[in-house]
């Protein structure tokens, strides 16, 4: 995989998600941050930090990205929630548009 | 092709509109958010949402408030009042910090260095003293 294909998202804790930019683009707010025009750091080094999102919400975020593009493709699977993150990660995907 | 994936709003909203009766505090959740998901609730989920999200200053003050401006025929705006009680709270505990500070200065200032509660002016203090001692 190119470095140029891929993406940092870090959660609050500063741990580090390389994840396929096609993945992370189902997120609106993530797309806007790396196809904005100007040269933002974002944009520049494919990285985006997340201070208010935990590691466990932006493991999860990350699941869904690429269920989301399985989904696309055809493959209709469930995708599972555990019950006690279901708020936080509602108001994550709030945030990210997803 | 995307637009026919539900989104991960959509599918946390039927998550916890499933899971209703373990809704906890929703306090930090955003409203349009929560307005997809309570009118699921019975009456008991509610009751628990209810008991267990934190509200700063409950029904008592909002009536109180209410009442007030009727009385004076004015009318504020919900933040300026929520200033003015977090305003009033503050000084309140500020009042308390300074009367304790009073008390102890008082306390220091009439008993030496090294002496019991024996020669204690402030019947507070004194009270205090003895039921520590007497524990």
């Amino acid at each position: 995989m190119k470095k140029e294909d891929t993406v940092k998202l870090i959660s609050a804790e500063g741990f580090e998600f390389i994840i396929d930019k096609k993945a992370a683009m189902v997120s609106q707010t993530i797309r806007n941050m790396l196809t904005s025009p100007g040269s933002f750091a974002e944009t520049e080094h494919g990285e985006v930090t997340f201070p208010e999102i935990s590691t466990t919400i932006l493991e999860k975020i990350c699941q869904y990205f690429y269920w989301s593009l399985q989904y696309a493709s055809g493959k209709e699977t469930e995708f599972h929630i555990e019950p006690e993150i279901t708020l936080e990660l509602m108001m994550a995907a709030n945030y990210l548009h997803t | 092709m995307r637009c026919k994936v539900p989104s991960l709003v959509d599918l946390c909203v039927q998550t916890a509109v499933d899971n209703v009766r373990y809704l906890g505090d929703v306090g930090e959740t955003d409203i349009h958010l929560l307005e997809r998901i309570l009118p699921h609730c019975t009456l008991e989920p509610l009751i628990h949402v209810e008991n267990s999200t934190e509200i700063e200053f409950g029904e008592k003050s909002i009536n109180q408030v209410v009442e007030r401006m009727k009385q004076r025929k004015v009318t504020f705006k919900w933040k300026q009042l929520y200033e003015a009680k977090s305003k009033e709270v503050e000084e309140t505990q500020q009042r308390s910090f300074e009367r304790i500070k009073e008390l102890y200065q008082k306390e220091d200032a009439s008993s030496g260095p090294g002496s019991s509660f024996g020669n204690t002016k402030s019947s507070l203090m004194k009270k205090a003293k003895i039921e520590f001692v007497n524990r």
